[in-house]
């Protein structure tokens, strides 16, 4: 393939560059992946967050208490913004304060509220919801986690400019890394192209050489720098394994994802040939 | 025909290298250019091979005015000059025959076409058996041979050479310049810069010579017709 007449089969320095191009195109396209997995996990959790509520029933509400909770969950389940409604047994109680009051502490003797998660229906609002259930039952509140939720929307956007910075910067050098090696190589053929200049070789012949040559350099670093990704992510996807812990996502991915990921492979290549491109040429034209 | 009328030429905004130069070359014919070292005979052929242009007058040269082109019409010109450079610019990395063949190889012609008459040529100046071979590992008379046939192969109507004979003994030089002398008698304008005064007390009788003198200007003789001997 692209074999030339006219250069050298190895050029100098260019040895390495499927190389620097693989590694650099192989963490790029490790920080997009990264970046869309993190990118979907927090869209899962603020999505998540968005639908929960949570209705404290407060013990002062006296004997009836139980009563209470059920009218109050009567209320919920015919409300046309719930999809969901469930008081939290005991037990989670008790899991869920264990951390501030130890085990085997007389939960039961607390006066503690009886908590009810509700989940909404998709786009559901609470804020009737709201107004009805303090009208009907005084001192039940309705939490919808603003402040939580709040914290959470900043975190997930704080990761992922981070992500898309991080990832940014990654592209920038392997953009340089790669414009570098590239002029380094083609450095070392300037007798060449100056005897091509002056034996009347025109200037897109010249140019079409260099960049096939460095296209197919390009193309060899990118599909090495491809199979370390795969390697990568077969690791990964077995190390996580079929049941992943819930802050661990298993990394499936759709097309749209594949694209983004194979961007780095495709863009290396084509930069590596415009480079060789465009500085053969401005060599060529600083002769005339 | 090269017509050269009031030609000035100066590297970057240094001092005018060559001033005033204005002389003609018939078509076919043969000079020597001379002067002493420094005189400026490489920056005068580096200008007919279009390798640097004039700071200002006028070069005529087939038929077209050097400075009314475009870049882009240069290549085409350059084709119809051969040169002999000084130190050769033979390409390391490419075989003797490869070196030759390359002024046929950028016009995008196929290897088959003109393998033959690659391979002709290089028997012709003598290199037949070091087609092979890499110019490393060649004389300094068989550098300079691989030289004057890649300087050739492409049938030049303007053949030049840069002291072709410098690093060879005198033999040596002789039957290099044979080769060129052979390809002006089949109509190639040829203009060899020397100072080697050997070879222009032998060939004087048949070459005009372009002498430069210290301030860069130059005067133009004929043929010494009235050799002695
Ligand atoms: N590329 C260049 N840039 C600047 N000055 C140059 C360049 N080439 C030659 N010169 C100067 O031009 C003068 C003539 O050089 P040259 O044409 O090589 O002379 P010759 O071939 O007669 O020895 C010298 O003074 C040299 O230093
Ligand atoms: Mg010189």
């Amino acid at each position: 393939m692209f074999h030339s007449k006219i250069l050298p089969r190895q050029m100098m320095g260019a040895r390495l560059l499927p190389l620097i191009i693989a590694v650099n195109v192989y963490l790029a396209s490790l920080a997009i992946t990264g970046g869309l997995a993190l990118i979907a996990s927090t869209g899962q959790w603020s999505n998540e967050i968005e639908q929960l509520v949570t209705v404290q029933v407060p013990p002062e509400a006296g004997v009836s208490g139980d009563a209470v909770v059920k009218s109050v969950l009567g209320v919920l389940r015919e409300h046309p913004s719930v999809a969901k409604a469930r008081p939290l047994e005991l037990s989670e109680m008790e899991a869920l304060l264990s951390p501030w009051l130890g085990r085997n502490s007389a939960i039961k003797e607390l006066p503690l509220p009886q908590l009810i998660d509700v989940e909404l229906r998709q786009g559901g609002e609470i804020d009737s919801l709201r107004k009805r259930l303090e009208a009907e039952f005084p001192g039940v509140e309705i939490d919808d986690h603003r402040q939580w939720r709040g914290q959470m929307l900043a975190l997930a956007n704080t990761s992922r400019l981070l992500c898309f910075t991080i990832t940014s910067m990654i592209l920038l050098a392997a953009v340089s890394v790669i414009v570098f090696a590239t002029r380094a190589s083609l450095e070392s053929q300037g007798d060449l192209v100056a005897l091509l200049h002056m034996i009347g070789a025109h200037n897109r012949f010249v140019a079409g050489e260099f960049q096939k040559y460095f296209l197919r350099l390009g193309l060899m670093g990118a599909v090495l720098g491809l199979m370390l990704l795969a390697l990568s992510l077969v690791a990964i996807n077995i190390l996580i394994g079929d049941n992943p812990a819930p802050w661990l996502m298993r990394i499936s991915f759709g097309p749209v994802d594949y694209a983004l990921t194979a961007l780095p492979l495709l863009s290396a290549a084509l930069i590596t040939m415009l480079t060789a491109r465009f500085t053969v040429l401005r060599t060529l034209a600083a002769m005339d | 025909m090269i017509r050269v009328k009031n030609v000035g030429l100066q590297y970057a905004d240094g001092p005018e290298i060559l001033t005033d130069l204005s002389f003609t070359l018939p078509d076919g014919s043969f000079h020597f250019l001379t002067g002493r070292s420094g005189a400026g005979k490489s920056t005068l052929l580096r200008m007919l091979y279009l390798g640097q242009r004039p700071s200002r007058g006028q070069m005529e040269m087939f038929g077209k005015d050097i400075g009314q082109l475009e870049p882009y019409e240069l290549p085409e010109l350059r084709r119809k000059i051969g040169v002999v450079f000084q130190n050769f610019r033979l390409i390391s990395h490419l075989s003797v025959f490869e070196n030759v063949a390359l002024p046929l190889a950028i016009e995008g012609r196929n290897e088959e076409d003109y393998a033959r008459n690659v391979v002709e040529l290089l028997d012709w100046v003598g290199l037949g058996d070091k087609m092979d071979q890499f110019p490393a590992l060649l004389s300094g008379g068989e550098q300079q041979q691989v030289a004057i046939a890649r300087a050739v192969v492409a049938s030049p109507q303007l053949l030049l050479a840069d002291e072709p004979t410098g690093s060879v003994d005198a033999e040596m030089g002789e039957r290099l310049l044979g080769l060129l002398i052979e390809l002006n008698r089949q109509g190639a304008t040829l203009v060899i810069a020397t100072h080697d005064t050997g070879v222009l007390a032998s060939h004087r009788h048949h070459a005009g010579e372009l002498h430069l003198d210290e301030g860069g200007r130059l005067r133009q003789f004929p043929p010494v017709r009235a050799k002695a001997g």
